[in-house]
């Protein structure tokens, strides 16, 4: 193949794709009209969808919604818009889409009437770029598809609107005419729509209307049914037409006993008032209604009463169609009326009995009636006057009359309905001045006239006087209370003050009483009102009776005792509370200072305690090695006899001071150290001592326990121990030089005690010094080389241990010593 | 542990549409998910979407992304209103995104990505990732990942678009909403395997063009003409036509190697145009000059022969397994601006069906988008006018 041939054949190559690239181009042209097609389908079929689902959406907003956003879809545009307005009804606005939530409403509802004057109703109506730019609020977008429709009719309007921009729009292009064909196949279905829901909704209402109707006549009839009155209908000539249930059970006709016949044919009888009747027939032949009260007969021939009302019925064109005539049978009222007859008269003998005087003035009729009992309450002697109003304006102390005479005006006038009056009036018969009390009231028609005044009237001038009495000694009390230097209030149930004494107030221009009232205190709860921060705090509280603490306005704080008692009523009822203030500023200052001195006190015998074991402590020392060296020198070989007996003498004095020292230091340890609680095995360790103490005696001492069960017991085992050695110790150094020694130790248990008992029998103790023998540094023994600290020492711990102790002692027989612990 | 329940609707309220997702996928358990992946078309308002999604539930991580259409366990949806999310329960996952992302950034901003992820697990072995399908240098976001993770770890997912306008796409994390932007989704359920697959179905026709021109990914000369206009010409379309024009019929072929293209089935890979300044041509990955390009012509009886095979061939390799989620990227040229409605139902039905187990769908998250990445011979590959499948399974 030649160059030229292979030139030509990559030409025709190069032909042939671009044939064959150019056919995709024309085949993709052929799809995407297949695909307009099918999608334009798609969208037809979106509309046949809302056409279904409108049917089905009963609810108005739901329904919106749904034009809202079918625009969007059969569109295929950004947003949607639907206003519908309705006379008398709010206009109601939905925006669908992409920037539905920043677009302003009352904006839209404005360019949206501004778009109305622009266009022709029952066509789409596209607005352009420009258009769109002029407002506002739709400037966003580049165009509109816009419907509007309205019915005059209905007064419905509607507008339906679809927005687009062509820059950010979904299909990124503009309206074209399938837009608005699809549009206006729409728009007019949805105006179809609405008309048909407008008519259903009027047909619905009819049709609720009638059903409304419906039951009105349903309740209606249902109430003349089973109304307990007796129902009657007559045609317009009187003719009875229809009776209810009541009126059969009222009357025993049955509908076809009476039907057909006038009612005053069989109803009245022999005793049924003419006149009455006469007016009845009168009002019927005007066609007019009454009412009014008849005798009446039953179909066995008892007569009853009845309250009549005969209505008459009108049809539309005013032409009388029937009577109906509503009887309530009053016959048991009428037997109530008789009977209430009875109970007046003895209400009459009651009020006699009771002295209450009872007074009546028919205003209509200017009639005034006096029970006999207020007849005598005034004294009169003429039983036949007439004028009792005269004659009560004249028995009127001249001080009370104008006061008791107004306020029957006021009632008279109708501007009170009810008055309490207490006044005085001089007795006719003896002139004597008599105070009473009543109580009256007035009696108004259905025009709120006042017709009637009717009161009661007591002589309470004894009552009165008895008052004053009880009065006078209450003063007096009151006198005392006020004079007495404590504070007393007195609450009502409510916390208001009823009494307050002098002391209270001369405590007012310090302090606000509110603020100082403890109010409130039921028998089981006290409660106290803090206001103000005056209270500052409650001391202390228990059994009703607390200290309290006031800052006075003056600024200087004081203290009271409160108590608070609750009053009760004659009927043991909670009346209300009684508080009593005493000042105890005084008190509390003087117990202030006392805390202080004994604080100080405590201190001073806390460092007293320190130094005189410091001091003990450190004299011993010296002692020791003074004691060393003289049991040195002792031991010296070349030791003469005389300076032996002055070592001797020496070591003596040594050893009782080293003695007292020691007992020195065991008084300050007991001040000193706290209490251990720990086992104590009391037997062993008095056993313990009498092991130590036996060989400290050259002469034989017999020791006897005598230890009651288990003698173990929880206290203070050093102290229990000084205790013990002290008491047993003198035992062994006071025996007696004439028999042998016997030294008993016994224990038994009392309630949560033990009882000890050490019991010898040695020198004893005089009488004269069994008071002295706890004092510090008293010796009772001439023979002892005592300290005189011991038994103090033994005092001091068993009170430390909560504990007793005694000596019983006689001379040259023995002592025992009794602890308790 | 790694759950997922998927749900798909059509909806005008978005709103409505995000709830009606969620209740359909979790039932009233909505709220215990962790992550939301939304895929929604370009006719709902996302901050909207993922406003209502955040607020019905708070703790889950939301994201979302727009396309052109989705499919689900319901069946496929080309509308402006359709949503479908993926719900995830589980932790072993992490997030990353970056706000903004183009051809020059990509792999910058993808390494970027690959290293959030990594700071959080150490541990993951999949990485789903959604970039903006306008301007992205898709190859080096693979490089980037691959850098990071090393080649081992699957990278799929796709590249987001509008309604094949190229004017706009959106990726939304939480409550923030971004054009072109990136976010990537690392998984670490050691539990968890993938396998991945994609297939085009077209053919490459007559005597290749040849990029005389280029700078990264973008093209501005094909046989030393002007290269829009050329590549125009070759398709026979007026030099005024728009991307969204060209898109269904001007897919671009690269040849493979020979071992990839015996698994692709194809010896060309195919790459998509969707936007063009002047002359110069934004192609979806590095372009050198020099390289061999051929327009295609596509077979309807190819697209569907060959997604049996990719299908048949995931099968095999599944060995009996079914899987647990399936997420899946198609071309939006291969939507409705290619087939009628009944056949495009058809061939999703054909590669849904093998991956039922006892008659129901398992959870199914796809979108029409712009680009999609899939493995071929174990690389990570990008991919245009395919479908592409990432079906996840458990161990």
């Amino acid at each position: 193949m030649n160059e030229f041939d292979t030139q030509q054949l990559l030409k025709a190559n190069r032909e042939l794709q671009l044939r064959v690239t150019r056919f995709s181009v024309v085949e993709q042209e052929l799809i995407n009209a297949k695909n307009q097609l099918d999608h334009e389908l798609e969208l037809y079929k979106r509309l046949s969808k809302f056409n279904y689902l409108s049917l089905n959406e009963i609810d108005n907003t739901s329904f919106l919604h749904l034009i809202s956003e079918t625009i969007i879809d059969i569109l295929e545009i950004e947003t949607s818009v639907v206003l519908t307005r309705k006379k008398g009804a709010k206009s109601q606005l939905f925006v669908e889409g992409k920037n539905a939530a920043q677009i302003d409403e009352d904006e839209v509802v404005k360019c949206i009437d501004n778009f109305i004057f622009q266009t022709n109703e029952l066509a789409p109506f596209v607005f352009s770029n420009e258009q769109m730019a002029g407002s506002k609020v739709f400037s966003q977008f580049n165009q509109a598809l816009f419907f509007y429709f309205e019915d005059k009719e209905t007064n419905f309007s509607c507008v339906l609107m679809g927005l687009i921009s062509i820059e950010n729009a979904p299909l990124y292009r503009t309206l074209d005419a399938s837009h608005s064909t699809i549009f206006n196949l729409f728009c007019q279905q949805v105006r179809s729509l609405f008309f048909n829901r407008y008519k259903s909704q009027q047909i619905e209402e009819q049709l609720a209307k009638i059903h409304d109707a419906e039951i009105e006549l349903r309740k209606l009839s249902m109430i003349a049914t089973k109304s307990k009155n007796g129902v009657v209908i007559t045609d317009a000539f009187g003719y009875v037409e229809w009776i209810n249930d009541s009126f059969i059970a009222m009357t025993g006709y049955q509908l076809s006993d009476v039907k057909g016949k006038k009612p005053k044919d069989f109803l009245q009888g022999e005793l049924t008032d003419k006149e009455t009747v006469k007016m009845i027939a009168l009002a019927l032949r005007k066609h007019e209604g009454i009412a009014t009260t008849l005798l009446n007969y039953r179909k066995n021939g008892t007569p009853y009463f009845v309250n009549l009302e005969i209505t008459p019925v009108f049809d539309e064109e005013h032409q009388l169609i029937n009577f109906i005539a509503l009887q309530r049978d009053i016959s048991e009222e009428r037997k109530n009326q008789q009977d209430l007859l009875r109970i007046n008269s003895r209400f009459e003998l009651i009020t006699t009995k009771s002295l209450i005087g009872i007074w009546e003035y028919d205003l209509t009729s200017d009639f005034v009636m006096w029970n006999h009992v207020l007849i005598e309450q005034y004294g009169i002697k003429n039983k036949d006057i007439e004028n009792f109003n005269s004659l009560w304006e004249q028995r009127l102390h001249p001080s009370d009359y104008n006061k008791a005479v107004h306020e029957i005006d006021q009632l008279i006038n109708g501007e009170r309905d009810f008055i309490e009056q207490e006044f005085r009036i001089y007795r006719e018969n003896d002139n004597e001045l008599r105070i009473v009390k009543g109580v009256s009231i007035s009696e108004k028609d259905d025009n709120g006239r006042v017709i009637r005044l009717i009161g009661t009237s007591i002589d309470i001038t004894e009552a009165k006087q008895s008052e004053n009495q009880l009065k006078k000694s209450e003063e007096k009390y009151r006198g005392i209370i006020d004079h007495v230097n404590i504070g007393l209030i007195e609450l009502d149930k409510a916390g208001e003050i009823v009494f307050m004494n002098r002391k209270i107030n001369e405590l007012l221009p310090l302090i606000s009483p509110q603020n100082l009232i403890v109010m409130n205190c039921p028998e089981s709860e006290l409660k106290v009102k803090k206001e103000l921060g005056y209270i500052e705090s409650y001391l202390k509280v228990a059994d009703n009776l607390y200290e309290i603490a006031i800052d006075l306005t003056d600024k200087s704080k004081r203290f009271f005792l409160v108590s608070n008692a609750p009053n009760f009523n004659g009927s043991n009822q909670l009346a209300g509370y009684t508080n009593a203030f005493i000042d105890i500023t005084d008190l509390k200052n003087i117990e202030l200072v006392l805390l202080n001195k004994n604080n100080e006190l405590k201190k001073i015998n806390s460092e007293l305690d320190n130094f005189v074991y410091s001091v003990s402590h450190d004299l011993r020392s010296p002692l020791l090695s003074i004691k060393g060296l003289i049991m040195l020198t002792k031991m010296h070989p070349t030791l003469d006899t005389e300076i032996m007996e002055y070592l001797n003498m020496a070591e003596s004095s040594v050893n009782r001071l080293d003695g007292t020292i020691q007992e020195i230091l065991e008084y300050s340890r007991n001040a000193r150290l706290e209490i251990t609680m720990e086992p104590v095995q009391l037997c062993e360790m008095a056993s313990q001592i009498f092991e130590d103490l036996k060989y400290a005696a050259e002469d034989h001492i017999d020791f006897k326990l005598d230890c009651e069960g288990d003698s173990l017991i929880f206290s203070d085992k050093t102290r229990v121990n000084t205790l013990l050695k002290n008491i047993i110790g003198n035992a062994v150094k006071y025996r007696s030089k004439h028999r042998e020694t016997v030294i008993e130790f016994s224990m038994k248990r009392i309630n949560n005690k033990v009882a000890i008992s050490i019991k010898d029998n040695g020198e004893g103790i005089p009488t004269e010094s069994l008071e002295k023998i706890f004092n510090m540094f008293y010796r009772a023994s001439k023979t002892s080389e005592g300290t005189g600290l011991g038994l103090y020492i033994c005092k001091e711990i068993v009170t430390k241990l909560n504990g007793s102790i005694s000596v019983d002692s006689q001379l040259g027989i023995g002592t025992t010593v009794n602890i308790l612990i | 542990m790694l759950q997922f329940h998927s749900a798909s609707t059509r909806v005008v309220n978005t709103k409505r549409g995000v709830l009606e997702c969620l209740e359909s996928a979790l039932g009233d358990n909505y709220n215990q998910a962790n992550l939301l992946i939304f895929h929604a078309s370009i006719g709902h308002d996302f901050q909207e979407l993922v406003d209502q999604a955040k607020e019905l539930v708070p703790s889950a991580t939301v994201l979302a992304a727009s396309c052109c259409g989705v499919v689900g366990r319901e069946g496929v949806s080309e509308s402006m209103k359709d949503i479908a999310l993926m719900a995830v329960t589980g932790k072993e996952f992490a997030v990353a995104h970056v706000p903004e992302i183009s051809g020059k950034t990509a792999f910058e901003k993808a390494q970027q990505l690959a290293t959030s992820l990594k700071s959080q697990s150490a541990n993951i072995n999949m990485v789903y990732f959604l970039g903006s399908g306008i301007d992205t240098d898709n190859q080096h976001v693979i490089d980037a990942f691959e850098l990071v993770f090393g080649p081992d770890v699957t990278l799929f997912g796709a590249t987001s678009s509008d309604n094949m306008k190229g004017f706009i796409n959106y990726q939304a994390v939480n409550h923030e909403v971004f054009e072109h932007a990136a976010f990537a989704v690392g998984f670490y359920d050691e539990t968890l395997i993938i396998d991945t697959q994609a297939t085009h179905g077209f053919n490459a026709i007559g005597e290749p063009l040849i990029v005389t021109k280029s700078t990264g990914h973008i093209i501005e000369e094909i046989n030393n003409k002007p290269a829009w206009e050329e590549y125009l010409h070759h398709l026979g379309l007026p030099e005024n036509a728009t991307c969204g024009e060209s898109i269904p019929i001007g897919a671009i072929a690269e040849e493979l190697s020979p071992s990839q293209a015996k698994e692709y089935g194809n010896k060309h890979i195919l790459r998509v145009v969707t936007k063009h300044e002047g002359s110069a041509i934004y192609y979806p990955v590095s372009c050198e000059e020099g390289t061999k390009i051929w327009l295609c012509k596509r077979d309807e009886e190819l697209i569907f022969s060959e997604m049996e095979k990719m299908v048949n061939k995931m099968m095999v390799r599944a060995q009996g397994k079914k899987p647990i989620a399936v997420f899946h990227a198609d071309c939006l040229a291969r939507g409705r601006y290619l087939f009628n409605r009944v056949i495009k139902e058809e061939l999703v039905s054909k590669m849904q069906f093998p991956f039922y187990e006892n008659g129901t769908c398992p959870p199914w998250l796809g979108m029409y988008g712009f680009g999609e990445f899939a493995r071929i011979n174990g690389k990570n590959t990008y991919h245009n006018y395919t479908t592409a499948l990432y079906a996840i399974y458990r161990k």
